[in-house]
């Protein structure tokens, strides 16, 4: 499969960017987008079933139960994008400094690479969120930790095997910075791969987030998260069942979109989709 | 080729020292001193003077890097300390609970393996028919619903509703069935695709074009040549997801209660056990290298033709 | 090539069968129904049964193992258990008389020497009961004479603490996993954390022991729990949530039942971090402890003024507090000179926005509490950010502007060393760095005052002048939720969560 132009893709990729854009972006408002506060309780209005004031019902504190699943879309997505912002950019740096380099800076920086990648799935995340005592923030550096790996790896095979190639010689030779060839040569050419794997890792990282959270090492209360309203709904799963339904349905909806778009994106870009064994999802 | 493993053994030395650098720092990024977590694990809140006098016993005085070889020469004589809470050695509590979580991984891959490889035959077999579509749907929807949802809702309908399964399976192997089949709902979604993928490949070989051509009757051609290949696929996939199994067994084992690695850990999390934090994460990362350096080795013994492994 | 595939194949499924049968092979027993009473608790098993050992001790006296010299009553007030009767002849001795008939489950007689032998191992081991170390004892046949170096009002209150378990100590070979003690049960198994099964003891000195076995295990979650109760894998669920117990409460076949608790939530307030006495009062004021405990919280908290609940004798009805009044809050504010300027919501003095650091830990009800007050200071212009820790041990006593804590009040029935403990100048648990000269010698005077009367009505005093401070407010006492099936008798649910098997329990 050749690598298409932008003028010929398929409108169902152009429907999920419109979709996935609105998402983002909805999420990023969020805040100004609820039915009501999201943290005002209200004891006297606990654990309603949906109405239509609530349409999702009311929580154990009597918070409207919409209004916390939209403003916790900031958390989960937003907090997806911005981890998967950072883990590729540390990556691919690193992948594109070794593979470029090569000797021993190459050596080092995989050996550092290979400690990182030798903790499985999550694992390490969750002994440093859980040593570090949870909170946001404590749970986005801890999946920073075991995500960036991916990326170094990636990016530093494809500049391998991009840099022995003529065009890069010749910039070589015509005097160009290393650093100008890493960034205007080198990363253009790379590019397509490290776009598909953020894309496949971005509901890994949603998930990642709200199983950290499920886990009671991701947010505290009283900060909205689908992962932590989740677990919160449990306690509620017979008497009131809508405190865990609703944040569920929203979230595995959210879940399949993206990796629609995971899976789009590869088949636009990747030609050799189907080797790709390592899409991960955790937890 | 032995050579080339010879190398891959010696470039583990180095991500051995990196991965017990890294457990041993976790403690050190840990809030709290050591001392004070330690003496206070009871319940009770120590003197100042207690606090002192185990600092000083502990070595948390000395620098850094003298903590870490310390540590490093007791881990390879098999000593990862006590845990804070009870004093039991860290190594038992690990060999207690390992049984535990071997036990329900294995249950869960045999699970996966048994629902993956047929459904993944059958679906590249009955491409694009109602059939495929519906099952290609459902491992669609499978991939996105995290685990925990999953086991919330099995433990809800099978253990509570239809009381099928104890919701207390604490040590009884009956209790495996439940976690095990979470994951393997979890990892299946993602292996038929797979398997599916790799079937649709071989199918699409010349060697299959020309045994049909040959008149060979098209499940011999399945069962004897695309199986066979697909095989490779399928050992992949079952080691590239130890990983995911480990972390995913750490999620359902708290819900589930079983008493494996994950409850250990999660238990050891909640009350700042950092010793058995370290023990946990450092055989999961020996383990997990283990079973990489296993499955690497055994791809240069099917296939002469990698060399870079 | 493909043979080798296959061979790897045959191998791979081999060893995970093998690993699957083994594990299998290696578990021990089933869900069985041997007739043992079951006990379910999210907390029901510590690594070790040494009584003498930090709180171990509450488990084995929870599980009709251990007992001790006395015991606390309804009220929270010491009545004799294997003692007979004590007299306090002069304030600094005691002389305590044993129960004839009482013996260890090894059917060896509980004498003076024993007891003694017993209560000095705990001396040494247990630093919150170094005080016996300096006590000097002589036995005379069934009774023992105690000197204390320093008068001690509190001591025959000490010895109901379950860390003063009587244990046959020259018996006993395994303290961590069967020490012997007097109680209708005795150890069976114990697997730390997880599991202790105790039998029936045949030797039992107060009569016979009406079931053959109780079993205590530890689930991970309140939910499982709840659960588990409800299949009828488990007899008894104890210290339930509040939601889980409310899930119970309509099932067919199962009571639930809740019991105040001397536990309160202590809210502190740091005086060096919040020296403005108008914004504590501020707060007092604009929290609505009936909201919290009757509404959120479905009376899983019973909401109060002062520390200790009303079935005990220092409950004070007089005490005054402040009470909820959310115009009377704004008002307080304004007064000090805290107005909302920008129109943000939150009141500001001198350009600063008023925000206070509300530091709570995972302790019962302790989240939601501390999301309803962040939620109801908002309503007055408050602030609140909420830190949520792990445990209370970890962070820094004083990392607050208010602080709250679970914390027993009268653990052994007894005010004066949780009094002192929290207000006097330098004590342990004096976070709030609360020092009032007053109210330090009254603690000392009371630590002295044998009286009971007396007693009573210092601690009132204390307790009005540091609420008039308004260094201290106390949300609401813990309703300890317990779930049985109907058919679970003779068990007991004490406000002080240490005594529930007793020889009638059945089922």
């Amino acid at each position: 499969m050749k690598r298409k132009n932008a003028g010929h893709l398929p409108k169902s990729f152009w429907i999920l960017v419109i979709l996935i854009s609105l998402l983002v972006v909805f999420s990023l408002f969020s805040k100004h987008l609820t039915p009501y506060d999201p943290y005002a309780t209200e004891p006297s209005n606990v654990l309603q079933p949906p109405s239509a004031a609530h349409p999702f019902g009311t929580d154990g504190h009597g918070r409207d139960l919409l209004s916390r699943v939209i403003v916790g879309s900031k958390t989960s997505i937003f907090s997806a994008f911005a981890l998967i912002a950072m883990t590729s950019i540390f990556g691919t740096l690193i992948g594109m400094i070794g593979g470029y380099y090569g000797g021993w800076v190459d050596a080092f920086l995989m050996r550092i690479t290979d400690v990182f990648l030798s903790f499985p799935d999550i694992i390490l995340a969750i002994a440093v969120a859980g040593v570090l005592g949870g909170g946001l923030f404590n749970a986005i550096l801890a999946l920073f930790l075991t995500t960036w790996t991916q990326f170094a790896r990636l990016a530093r095979s494809s500049t391998i095997s991009v840099k022995e190639e003529a065009y890069i010689h010749a910039a070589k030779l015509s005097g160009c910075s290393s650093p100008r060839i890493i960034f205007l040569h080198i990363l253009p050419n790379i590019l397509g791969a490290l776009i598909v794997t953020a894309t496949l890792h971005i509901s890994g990282m949603m998930m990642g987030i709200a199983g950290l959270s499920f886990l009671g090492l991701g947010v505290k209360v009283p900060q909205a998260e689908w992962g932590s309203m989740i677990s919160e709904g449990r306690k509620y799963l017979q008497t009131a069942p809508w405190v865990a339904i609703y944040p569920s349905v929203v979230m595995v909806a959210v879940m399949m979109l993206f990796n629609l778009f995971g899976d789009q994106v590869r088949d636009l870009l990747d030609p050799k989709h189907g080797k790709n064994l390592l899409k991960r999802n955790t937890l | 080729m032995y050579k080339s493993i010879a190398k891959r053994l010696l470039q583990f030395i180095p991500v051995l020292l990196g991965i017990t650098f890294m457990t041993f720092a976790l403690m050190a990024i840990a809030p709290g001193d050591a001392a004070t977590v330690r003496l206070s694990a009871g319940g009770t809140t120590p003197t100042p003077e207690m606090v002192a006098a185990l600092q000083a016993e502990m070595g948390l005085d000395r620098p850094f890097t003298l903590q870490y070889f310390s540590w490093l020469v007791n881990f390879l004589s098999g000593d990862l300390g006590n845990s804070y809470f009870g004093n039991t050695p860290v190594m038992d509590k690990i060999f207690q609970a390992l049984p535990f979580t071997l036990m329900m991984a294995a249950l869960s891959m045999v699970l996966t393996l048994a629902v993956s490889i047929p459904l993944g035959i059958y679906t590249a077999v009955r491409r694009d028919k109602w059939d495929d579509f519906l099952i290609r749907g459902l491992t669609f929807v499978g991939n996105a619903v995290p685990n925990f949802t999953i086991a919330i809702l099995l433990i809800y309908f099978f253990a509570l509703k239809l009381r099928w399964f104890p919701v207390l399976a604490t040590r009884d192997p009956i209790g495996a069935i439940l976690p095990a089949v979470t994951l393997a709902i979890v990892m299946s979604s993602r292996y038929i695709r797979q398997v599916r993928a790799a079937v649709l490949d071989e199918l699409a070989k010349d060697y299959v074009v020309g045994a049909r051509a040959r008149g060979i009757k098209e499940k011999t051609i399945l069962y004897k040549h695309v199986l066979k290949n697909v095989m490779v696929t399928i050992i992949t996939l079952t080691a590239i997801s130890i990983g995911s199994l480990l972390a995913g067994t750490v999620v359902v084992e708290s819900i589930f209660n079983w008493p494996g690695l994950g409850s250990m850990v999660m238990e050891a999390i909640g009350r700042r056990d950092y010793p058995v934090i370290q023990g946990f994460v450092v055989w999961v990362a020996i383990a997990y290298m283990m079973v990489n350096l296993i499955a690497d080795i055994s791809y240069t013994w099917f296939n002469p033709k990698i060399r870079d492994i | 090539m493909r043979r080798k595939v296959l061979l790897l194949a045959l191998i791979l499924i081999l060893a995970i069968s093998l690993i699957a049968g083994c594990g299998g092979g290696t578990s021990s027993g089933g869900k069985k129904d041997d007739g043992s009473i079951v006990f379910g608790s999210t907390n029901a098993v510590m690594p070790t049964l040494d009584p003498a050992v930090d709180w171990v001790g509450w488990y084995p006296v929870r599980y009709g193992v251990g007992e001790t010299l006395f015991k606390l009553d309804e009220s929270l007030q010491p009545a004799p258990w294997l003692a007979e009767s004590y007299e306090n002849i002069d304030p600094n001795t005691w002389k305590i008389t044993l129960k004839d008939k009482a013996t260890f489950s090894n059917g060896e007689k509980v004498t003076g020497e024993k007891v003694v032998e017993s209560l000095k191992r705990v001396g040494e081991i247990n630093s919150r009961a170094a005080y016996i170390q300096d006590i000097d004892f002589s036995v005379e046949g069934n009774t023992i004479t105690m000197k204390t170096p320093e008068p001690n009002a509190t001591l025959i209150y000490n010895f109901c603490d379950p860390y003063a378990t009587i244990v046959d100590v020259a018996n006993t070979e395994d303290f961590e996993n069967a020490p012997i003690c007097t109680g209708p049960f005795k150890i069976e198994s114990f697997d730390p954390e997880t599991k202790a099964v105790m039998v029936k003891n045949e030797n039992y000195w107060d009569g016979e022991v009406k079931s053959q076995s109780v079993t205590y295990i530890d689930v991970s979650d309140f939910n499982t729990l709840a659960m588990s109760l409800e299949t009828g894998e488990v007899d008894v669920a104890l210290e339930l949530s509040p939601e889980a117990a409310e899930s119970l409460k309509d099932k067919e076949g199962i009571v639930v039942s809740q019991t105040v608790q001397p536990r309160t939530y202590q809210v502190y307030f740091n005086m060096e971090t919040m020296p403005d006495k108008a914004v504590r009062e501020a707060v007092m004021t604009g929290i609505d402890k009936q909201a919290i405990c009757e509404e959120q919280l479905k009376g899983a908290v019973t909401s109060a003024v002062g520390a200790f609940p009303e079935f005990t004798p220092y409950n004070d009805k007089d005490l005054k507090a402040r009470i909820y009044d959310i115009e009377k809050a704004k008002q307080i504010l304004a007064d000090a000179g805290y107005a909302d300027s920008d129109g943000d919501g939150i009141v500001e003095k001198d350009g600063k926005p008023l925000t206070l650091q509300l530091s709570i830990y995972k302790r019962l009800a302790m989240e939601s509490i501390g999301t309803e007050i962040q939620a109801q200071l908002k309503k007055i212009g408050i602030n609140v950010e909420l830190k949520v820790f792990e445990k209370s041990t970890y962070f820094e006593p004083g990392d607050f502007d208010i602080g709250m804590y679970s914390i027993v009040t009268m653990p052994i029935g007894e005010p004066s060393k949780f009094l002192a403990d929290c207000m006097m100048e330098g004590e342990t648990a004096n976070y709030g760095h609360y020092n009032n000269p007053q109210v330090n010698d009254k603690l000392k005077e009371l630590q002295q005052t044998f009286d009971e009367d007396k007693r009573i009505a210092l601690v009132a005093e204390i307790q009005q002048t540091a609420i008039d401070d308004a260094a201290f407010d106390y949300i609401g006492f813990n309703n300890m939720m317990v779930a049985a099936k109907e058919s679970v008798q003779g068990f007991t649910t004490h406000a002080n969560d240490y005594y529930h098997v007793t020889k009638d329990l059945t089922k």
